[in-house]
């Protein structure tokens, strides 16, 4: 009976994960909808303590383009737990090796005082205009990641309750020479005595950056009586700590997750973002992860 | 019978003596011209003198003419002379032997008659000019010539002017430019950088005029701009074609095949404050550039005219000027690269008020009235005239209408220089500073008889060259023509120094009557006469070949100084006369 059960949830997870997928792959392209995919490896020590490798493919649109893969490894360690297991403290860190797709933009560099509009007309009248812009072309950005936790978890009934800090600390190497600068410059043939505009194109790099987020997440989980599929969702805050604590974003998720055989671990969510920035060029997204422990 | 053998011994008995007397005067210094040189002189015959130098030279004289060979006092020198008139002066070091002919078996060149001399001239043609390249643009953008560098302007703004009849449109301009038109008459205000105002169309009452706007020399750059002639054609009957008052560089931009035709009228309309000298005016520099061509003519003023400077960079095309005063005039200096300008003109051909004139490149054809180019600057240290390439075809019709004439120096380096001027005490080249001409081609001649000049109280006469301070000829082919009455072919108030050049000089005029004083005509007349090895300098006068005051002095090189006139002397030396190699051989030449 309990085969069936689990069975039966594994079954309701695929179907879930596919209508999601079937159901968001019309629509991605003019939402935003990516696709994050992930897959760990989980080891129980004792003590309280985990060991965690984990790889995440993450995906703008579905099966289309890559937005970034990662790998990484972290250890959690249990502080504190009470008697009744309803109350714990955990502490963790980790690293994470990104490497992000950075797509291809252009910046208009036009300087206003040489491309003025005279009574409201575009500068057609200007006899060989052209316009000065920056052109940074698409290339995979290598990232190091090194993040810290705190957390603590609440039962309640049927309710699991968790709050968690982490503050993270993530480095960009940039890419040397992929950034175009066009400028065009004005060329006096010396043989006919006419002149032209010619692209004057130099290439610089995207320099290295750094960044210091603190990402505060809220999570609540209930556990449905005789089911195995565990409905949840977390709202999850961050803070950009370069730049004085400065809000950037929120995320809200919800979703499910089941285990077979406490062995096998799989989650589907839905993911939603109040904004894009440098480390999710999506907005939304339907995550699936599966996670072995042994 | 015994009467014959008496007079026979009796005469070879003479003529031994005579021998032996002759022998005896070997210290004295003369050689008759039977005697044999102290080197391997053999007399072969009685018909040919052989000269045979170590130079490889072989040369003869009719032996006929030769009265005798002498030795002046230092024994380094042969003097042959010939009808005591003429002499070849041989130093001893350079003659390998001297041969008595009957007939010359050998391929010998006789010395040159006068004649050969002026063929020289009259068939004289100038080589192909050497344009040197001009310098490319600086990088540092503070050099003081980058802004003449059109290649380096950066053009941001474009307006169209387009001038029909007696009205002119043109397309948007942006802020900072305003443009009114009065008719065909049209005036821009710009306090913006980086414009390009491009010309197109043709009108007969019309002009284009950049207003002064009073920009502050900080905001230099804010003046200049680039003037394309994008085949126009203006005709203002009141006043410039072209009236630049900015004050600052424009370079003027002649796209291939486009040809513009600018033209003034007799009288300018006046307006206070501001000059208005020539049909095409410029307060500011004037740098021309581009293939196109530029058609000016001038009735009332200058062809084009700039207070600051004129340069024409190597690639510009064609500038032809017909002009009432100066064909062009400008204040600071001008600069040639390249192209071809033709000048006719009514004043000077190029005026140069206070700076120098300097030609690398190009070709200068200049026929005008006064002088054809003229740097004469009160200061002579500012003045110059440098031909460094290209070249000038000069004719003036003026008197005292010089075909080159500064008050500082004159400079001519690989240049090609052709200059004929007609008027009474008119000069090819004239300079009251040094003069030199170095791995250059000059052909000069004048025509013009002395004119007596009442500033000076003296007669000035043409001359083919006229140096005030030094004269220096090396590496060069030199022709020099003078055809007038009392004049010269070089007339110098300095030392004359000749070295490794080709100079051929003909003074066809006799001396001139001036009543109280007769100007005397001498192809060179010097403080100095000092001739170089490698030097080929042919002279011929119609009276005196040379005349210095202090010195000649020869040094090396053939020299060959003809008097046309029984009655003038080739070589008139006031001072000493020194040989250390070489040959000069004066005399009459029939």
């Amino acid at each position: 009976m309990r085969r069936i059960a689990d069975s039966s949830c594994f079954h309701a997870f695929v179907a879930i994960a596919l209508f999601l997928i079937l159901a968001q792959d019309s629509v991605c392209a003019q939402s935003g909808t990516g696709l994050w995919t992930g897959a760990g490896l989980k080891k129980d020590l004792p003590k309280g303590m985990n060991a965690e490798f984990d790889a995440e493919w993450r995906q703008t649109g579905f099966f289309k383009e890559t937005d970034r893969w990662s790998a990484g490894a972290s250890f959690s360690k249990r502080l504190y737990r009470n008697k009744s297991k309803t109350f714990n403290i955990k502490a963790d860190a980790g690293y994470k090796f990104l490497s992000s797709n950075r797509t291809a933009y252009t910046v208009d560099k036009r300087n206003p005082d040489e491309h003025e509009q005279v009574d409201g007309m575009e500068p057609q009248f200007y006899i060989d205009s052209c316009y000065d812009f920056n052109l940074t072309k698409a290339f995979m950005e290598s990232r190091h990641r090194i993040s810290a936790s705190l957390s603590a978890g609440l039962e309640v009934g049927r309710f699991k309750i968790s709050l968690r800090e982490r503050l993270q600390y993530t480095y960009s190497c940039g890419k040397e020479d992929i950034r175009e600068k066009h400028r065009f410059v004005e060329s006096y043939d010396m043989n006919t005595g006419e002149s032209s505009k010619v692209d004057s194109i130099t290439f610089v790099s995207v320099d290295a950056s750094q960044k210091t987020m603190l990402r505060s997440r809220i999570s609540v989980d209930y556990d449905i009586p005789h089911f195995k599929l565990d409905p949840f969702v977390s709202y999850e805050i961050f803070s950009d700590l370069s730049n004085g604590d400065a809000f950037e974003k929120g995320r809200l998720t919800a979703g499910a997750g089941f285990s077979l055989k406490k062995k096998h671990a799989f989650q589907f969510a839905y993911v939603w973002q109040n904004t894009t920035d440098d480390d999710e060029s999506v907005r939304s997204a339907v995550s699936l992860s599966y996670t072995f422990k042994f | 019978m015994k009467r014959l053998y008496i007079y026979g011994i009796a005469l070879f008995v003479a003529f031994t003596a005579l021998l032996c007397v002759n022998c005896t005067d070997d210290d004295a210094g003369n050689y008759d011209k039977s005697s044999t040189e102290k080197k391997d002189s053999t007399i072969v015959d009685s018909t040919a003198i052989i000269f045979y130098q170590n130079d490889g030279i072989i040369r003869q004289i009719s032996y006929s003419e030769v009265d005798s060979v002498r030795s002046p006092g230092n024994g380094s020198v042969r003097a042959f002379y010939l009808n005591d008139k003429r002499a070849a002066f041989y130093s001893i070091n350079f003659l390998d032997s001297v041969s008595f002919n009957r007939s010359a078996a050998i391929s010998v060149s006789a010395f040159p008659d006068a004649s050969d001399f002026i063929g020289a001239i009259d068939s004289a043609s100038a080589p192909e000019p050497t344009n040197v390249t001009e310098p490319s643009a600086p990088s540092d953008d503070a050099a003081e010539d980058y802004g003449d560098y059109i290649e380096k302007f950066s053009v941001k703004n474009t307006i169209i002017f387009t001038l029909s009849g007696n009205d002119g449109t043109w397309s948007a301009a942006p802020s900072d430019v305003s443009i009114t038109k009065d008719n065909g008459h049209v005036t821009v205000k710009s306090s913006k950088g980086k414009m390009r105002y491009r010309l197109q169309g043709t009108t007969d009452d019309g002009s284009f005029k950049i207003a002064d706007m009073n920009i502050a020399e900080t905001d230099d750059n804010n003046k200049k701009f680039i003037l394309e002639l994008s085949g126009v054609d203006i005709t203002n009957p009141n006043g410039p074609a072209i009236n630049i008052q900015s004050g600052k560089t424009v370079l003027v931009n002649m796209p291939i095949g486009k040809v513009n035709t600018l033209k003034d009228g007799e009288t300018y309309a006046q307006v206070d404050g501001e000059s208005q000298k020539g049909t095409f005016f410029s307060e500011g520099q004037l740098v021309f550039s581009g293939p196109g061509t530029l058609n000016v003519t001038s009735l009332g003023g200058h062809g084009i005219c700039s207070d600051d400077y004129i340069r024409l960079r190597y690639n510009v095309g064609e500038i032809n000027i017909t002009a009432a005063k100066d064909g062009i005039n400008t204040k600071d200096y001008f600069l040639m690269y390249g192209g071809t300008v033709r000048i006719n003109s009514s004043g000077d051909g190029v005026g140069v008020r206070r700076g120098g004139f300097e030609l690398y490149g190009g070709s200068v054809d200049i026929t005008c009235v006064d002088d054809g180019i003229v740097s004469d600057y009160i200061q002579p240290d500012t003045a110059f005239v440098k031909i460094g390439g290209g070249k000038l075809d000069i004719t003036t019709t003026g008197a005292k209408g010089h075909a080159v004439t500064t008050t500082g120096k004159l400079m001519v380096s690989k240049g090609t220089v052709t200059a004929s001027t007609q008027g009474a005490a008119s000069k090819g080249f004239n300079a009251g500073g040094d003069i030199s001409v170095t791995d250059s081609y000059v052909n000069l001649s004048t025509e013009g008889n002395p004119q007596y000049d009442e500033d000076e109280k003296d007669w000035s006469s043409a001359a083919c060259i006229r140096a005030k301070s030094a004269l220096t000829i090396s590496g060069s082919d030199v022709f020099l023509l003078s055809s007038g009455q009392g004049s010269k072919c070089i007339n110098a108030a300095s030392g004359v120094n000749i070295g490794t050049s080709t100079v051929t000089v003909a003074a066809k005029g006799t001396d001139y009557d001036g009543g109280d004083n007769n100007v005397r005509s001498r192809a060179v007349d010097a403080v100095s006469l000092t001739v170089g090895s490698g030097t080929y300098l042919g002279i011929c006068a119609a009276q005196t070949a040379i005349y210095t005051e202090s010195s000649l002095n020869i040094a090396g090189g053939n020299t060959f100084a003809y008097t046309l006139s029984d009655y003038s002397k080739a070589v008139t030396v006031k001072g000493t006369i020194s040989q250390t190699g070489g040959l000069l051989m004066s005399g009459l030449s029939e």
